[in-house]
């Protein structure tokens, strides 16, 4: 009876490592990420209103990055202190009223020689520094509270100032202190009364009411009269720039939201407009009632496009989900996830009201830009895969000559979607407009690139699809028809196929060669960074032979500039197709194949470093006792050579233990290319030691797949010592030869162990006796025992099995002894 | 035989099959509150509710301690704000400490922030007339971080010169070999969020008693003495197409029903949004999913049960999470004291 023991926990845990992160390159949409490709630059704006481009983060990403202090108030002072000059005919320096406006310990010695001009502005300027000695200040850590009695006492003072006082610069003044004073004291309804008394009544109000304004409005919403203040803040978003953002953010801090009664006390359908504009860009919001108003009341709305693209991409963060996220295989959960499945199909769909709209917009001609309408209706008839009609708005928004560069590039970018979409293999013509397409899209796809400000999330998931798409579209030559996805989101969905590609086709060589190629470039564009470019690495790894020759040939015959600039763009080179190559055939047992394919390959790259040391030591070594670690004398096609000369000595020879010796070594060589070999370089491009969140990854990984990969569970290494022991006459090689092949059963049972941990999510504790039992019993299996139950039945008496007894603690481990 | 005596026996019965023997608990535990707003303003309610449960200790929240990305350096940040004076009960600060900001500050900055803290601590206890004999720090402390919020809690230990307790959540009891156990007096078990509020899986991300139970019988090897809060908050959590849409705070199972617009699941706790609608502030579209979660007194009595079941016989804390006079309008007083003796 075979043992299960927790020995080598390392590898087991590299493995896991690999096997959940090469279970597919994940995209945006598997990983529960923001998947869209509707770029809100598209839509007209300000730089100031990036912010509120929709971000599943509280504001725009890029917006954000600062946090807090992304917000600061140097705007403010300077729109200030040049009021100040100019107030004052500019015989005040710019940086002395600055110096007055920020630094109240400074301010009486200004105030001095202000006072020698201006009087009653000295007085305006000491009193403020009084004013912002008395509210809270200091740092955050130390700070100084309000001393609310002086404040109460400033704020009387500030009213009888500016009702007494005639200069409107310094009466306008005044009232906003009146009104933030009392604000800061917590009097909110003087602070009200001070700015309706004061501030509203001003014939020329400038920024500084507007102030005031946003003060008023925060003792509003202390009051309670949360529809007024909505309205106040509303105004104040409209018309401010200086307090723009505060306003905003006053209004989703303390979540007042969109009612009609705050549109009633609207006087105007300017202020109308602003309490929609601001209410629009709240989280939470479905904003497209409110965009219909705005259009009718406000056709030049400058907020108008923005909304419109924030809704196409909030609709898509939470409409791109189309399976359960939880085990579906269990009693408990089935019922939800059919549930989930009926809700989805039944929701009513925004998408086809935000699609209506956009067309109705496009042809509204109060409205200055119908290319943005007719792009994101273009956009949203692409999503439900109504190519036709997508194309046609398409052209009329193109043809519209757009000024704004970014919706130019969004045009374009669905131009390249509907190129993708279209059925069949891409002919030359189409070919060329691809091409133009995908390298002006191409991102970067190092690390500090993917961070960089440039870096375009959409492009990448954009050509994540493309890529695969069209990888479908080469392949599908003579093989029947995949139907044509229906319904929203169609557009960017793509049918799977199995790792590598290696779709059933009948397509031709240099079309199955293009396929690969555009796998890659999706590969190369996935999210998955945390693995580097594990998602190109693995179709490299599962691609097959035959995709492999037809790549090589490929490389070496380009019929055009197509071909050649679709290779730049991929990266690929005749050295890597040929190590491609190399490894697929050897993988295979096609050892003749793979000593040409790497004999292909210039001798300096193995030179290079990865090469160096990972096959250093001797491909047909495997560490029995007493071997050591010998030094590797081939080259890796000599060493293919000699597997292939191994198979044809095999088959020939005719004296028994000769054979056998040949295919024990042929064993050996096999081994040494499987995950746990020595040359496992040979037949993999990728190993990883990084350990991934296995959590977070979906359960639904097709990971049964690597327990038929022979690099997994060595079922080749083994079938060639099996074939030995049965072939050979001494007892000695027989042990030796079917000890091998027990081993590689035991790795094997360690890959299964790996695979069942991350069927429970990545993670089982060292004391779970369920588990254990669990995986006692596989390795009970034929497929994990067979050899271990023959070497013990058969072998344990020969010299070789004391020696090992003796001398290796890996056969302590494998044979249980 | 007065009501919770009553209640007890039905609940004992009910449980009795299912559940380990509870360890006779001869100390009687306390209760207390936390207070988890910006404003400390208890309504008569509140305060009625502090008298009537005889509960003479609350654990207020002072302000948090975050990560300025900006500056590189911690700040506080939402300070308490005192409208009314706590009168002649006993505060326990607390200060609530993101894990980014441990994993962000270097150890020899460990020693200046618990200098800013205490320093922060005392200036706003000596206003209100709060004596300081125990401070609280919370965080949700992780393996890579134990090092640096250890060290703080020492440095603030030995800057306060009080006993300090520290919150503990469920998985660092499980994985206290990894997470280690923090160098404090007490430790205040933080027996809710069991589950992933954002999964539309959970079935209650507030308090399930299943994950509890998977947690519980880690308790007795726990080298702390604990003390154990409690949740009293009710949320709905709002789901679109499976992700995440919102969580409207304080709508419990109650509030939902009977809304037209609703409907109900079969599950009772779920409801499905038949037509678009606006619910608290948020854009319901036709399909939404709704999820209530609140704590019932059984469930309540159950978990405490539990527990005890699992702690050593010892003077111990209970505190409810958090005073708020619409979440203690749910249940009845005899609901919310913890156990005396079987």
């Amino acid at each position: 009876m075979p043992t299960f023991t927790r020995r080598a926990a390392r590898r087991p845990l590299l493995l896991l490592a690999i096997l959940v992160g090469f279970a597919c390159g994940p995209g945006a949409n598997e990983m529960g990420e923001f998947f869209s490709l509707f770029q809100p630059e598209a839509a007209t704006h300000s730089a100031a209103d990036s912010p509120y481009f929709f971000s599943p983060m509280l504001y725009n990403d890029t917006f954000g990055m600062g946090g807090e202090t992304a917000i600061n108030d140097s705007t403010d002072r300077v729109l200030n202190a040049n009021a100040w000059a100019t107030y004052l005919d500019e015989k005040v320096s710019l940086s002395l009223i600055n110096k007055v406006l920020t630094d109240t310990s400074a301010n009486s010695s200004v105030a001095d020689d202000v006072a020698e001009t201006n009087p009653a502005a000295a007085t305006y300027l000491r009193f403020a520094a009084q004013a912002e000695r008395a509210a809270a200040h200091g740092d955050l850590w130390e700070d100084v509270v309000a001393d609310t009695a002086a404040l109460l006492r400033l704020a009387t003072t500030a009213r009888i100032s500016a009702t007494a006082q005639t200069d409107p610069f310094l009466r306008e003044r005044y009232g906003f202190q009146a009104v933030k004073l009392a604000d800061e004291a917590g009097d909110w309804a003087n602070s009200r009364t001070a700015y309706e008394q004061l501030i509203d009544p001003l014939p020329k109000p400038s920024f500084i009411s507007d102030w005031a304004r946003c003060r008023y409005a925060g003792a509003l919403v202390s009051l309670g009269q949360r529809d007024r203040a909505l309205l106040a803040f509303a105004q104040v978003f409209a018309r401010c720039p200086s307090r723009r953002l505060a306003a905003e953010r006053s209004v989703r801090h303390q979540q007042l939201r969109y009612s009609d009664a705050a549109l009633a006390l609207a006087k105007t359908d300017a202020d109308r407009a602003a309490v929609l504009a601001i209410c629009a860009v709240q989280p939470k919001q479905d904003a497209l009632p409110l965009l219909k108003k705005m259009v009718t009341l406000d056709p030049k709305n400058p907020l108008l496009e923005l909304v419109l693209a924030r809704e196409i991409n909030r609709n898509e963060y939470f409409l791109s989900a189309n399976e359960f996220p939880g085990f579906v295989g269990e009693d408990a959960t089935r019922a939800d996830s059919l549930a989930f499945e009926k809700r989805r199909t039944n929701v009513p769909d925004y998408y086809r009201q935000l699609l209506a709209f956009s067309l109705e917009t496009a042809q509204n001609k109060a409205l200055p830009n119908p290319a943005f309408y007719r792009t994101a209706a273009a956009y949203l008839q692409y999503l439900n895969a109504d190519y036709v009609s997508a194309e046609k708005n398409l052209e009329q928004a193109n043809a519209q000559n757009p000024a704004n560069t970014r919706l130019v590039q969004q045009i374009a970018l669905q131009q390249l979607l509907l190129l993708a979409a279209q059925p069949g293999p891409p002919d030359a013509a189409t070919e060329t407009r691809l091409i133009s397409y995908l390298i002006q899209f191409s991102q970067p796809n190092d690390l500090e690139s993917r961070y960089s400000d440039g870096h375009n999330f959409r492009f990448t998931s954009a050509l994540q699809a493309v890529g695969s798409q069209l990888a479908n579209r080469y392949l599908s030559g003579a093989a029947p028809t995949r139907p044509t996805p229906t319904g929203w989101l169609a557009g960017c969905q793509s049918p799977k196929t199995p790792p590598g590609g290696a779709a059933v086709t009948d397509a031709a060589g240099p079309q199955q060669a293009k396929a690969f190629l555009m796998r890659l470039l999706s590969a190369g564009q996935s999210v998955n960074t945390s693995f580097g470019d594990v998602a190109r690495l693995t179709l490299e790894d599962t691609t097959t032979v035959e995709t492999a020759q037809h790549l090589v040939t490929y490389l070496a015959n380009p019929t055009g500039e197509f071909d050649e600039r679709l290779v730049k763009l991929v990266g690929m080179d005749a050295a890597t197709a040929n190590q491609l190559l190399g490894r697929r055939a050897i993988s295979a047992g096609q050892y003749a194949l793979a000593a040409t394919a790497f004999g292909e390959v210039p001798s300096g790259i193995w030179q290079e470093e990865a090469f160096r040391e990972a096959t250093k030591i001797d491909p047909f070594s495997v560490n029995m006792p007493g071997e050591g670690k010998p030094k590797n004398p081939y080259s890796p096609g000599q060493f293919a050579t000699q597997l292939a000369d191994l198979m044809k000595q095999s088959a020939t020879e005719k004296n028994d233990d000769k054979a056998a010796e040949a295919l024990y070594r042929l064993g050996c060589g096999a081994f040494n290319l499987t995950y746990y070999g020595n040359a496992w370089l040979l037949a993999h491009r990728q190993r990883s030691y990084f350990e991934p969140n296995a959590y977070a990854l979906p359960q639904t990984r097709p990971l049964n797949r690597f327990l038929t990969d022979p690099y997994y569970v060595l079922t080749t290494a083994r079938d060639y010592f099996a074939q030995a022991a049965k072939r050979a006459v001494t007892p000695e090689l027989i042990a030796k030869a079917t000890y091998m092949a027990a081993r590689c059963e035991s790795h094997a049972l360690d890959t299964r162990r790996t695979i069942e941990t991350a069927r429970l999510g990545g993670y089982v504790g060292d004391d779970d006796a369920a588990f254990d039992q669990k995986m006692a019993k596989i390795a009970a299996d034929a497929d994990y025992s067979t050899y271990l139950n023959q070497y013990r039945q058969q072998n344990r008496n020969t010299a070789f099995a004391q020696q090992m007894q003796t001398r290796c603690a890996l056969y302590r481990d494998i044979v249980g002894e | 035989m007065n009501r919770l005596a009553l209640t007890y026996l039905a609940v004992g019965g009910a449980l009795a099959a299912c559940q380990p023997t509870e360890r006779a608990q001869t100390t009687p535990p306390t209760l207390a509150f936390y207070h988890w707003k910006t404003t400390f303003a208890p309504t008569p309610t509140d305060r009625a509710a502090l008298d009537s449960l005889g509960a003479k200790t609350l654990y207020i929240r002072f302000f948090d301690v975050d990560w300025n990305t900006a500056t590189h350096a911690p700040v506080p940040k939402a300070g308490v704000i005192f409208r009314q004076p706590p009168g002649n009960i006993r505060v326990v600060p607390v200060v609530y400490i993101t894990n980014q900001t441990m994993a962000f500050l270097r150890p020899n900055n460990v020693p200046d922030l618990a200098r800013q803290m205490v320093r922060k601590l005392i200036e706003l206890a000596d206003k209100q007339q709060i004596i300081l004999s125990k401070i609280q720090l919370d965080c949700d402390w992780t393996r890579t971080t134990r090092h640096t919020y250890f060290a703080l809690l020492r440095a603030v230990g030995q800057q306060a010169r009080v006993p300090l307790s520290a919150t503990i959540r469920l998985h660092q009891v499980k994985f206290a070999g990894q997470t280690g156990v923090p160098p404090v007096q007490r430790g205040m078990l933080m027996a809710y969020n069991t589950g992933d509020w954002k999964q539309p899986t959970t079935r209650n991300s507030i308090l399930d008693l299943r994950d509890l139970t998977a947690y519980a019988h880690y308790l007795p090897g726990y080298p702390l003495p604990l003390d154990v809060a409690l949740p009293l908050f009710r949320w709905t959590v709002a789901y679109r197409n499976n992700r995440f849409l919102a969580l409207l705070n304080n709508v419990d199972n109650r509030a939902l029903r009977g809304k037209i617009n609703l409907q109900p699941q079969i599950d009772s706790t779920r409801f499905v949004v038949l037509t678009d609608t606006l619910l608290n502030g948020v854009a319901l579209r036709r399909g939404d999913l709704l999820r209530t979660e609140a704590i019932s007194a059984q469930t309540l009595r159950q978990t405490t049960r539990l527990l005890l079941s699992q702690l050593p016989d010892q003077k111990r804390t209970f505190t409810l999470y958090h005073l708020d006079s619409t979440l203690l309008h749910s249940y009845r007083y005899a609901d919310l004291y913890p156990p005396r003796r079987p």
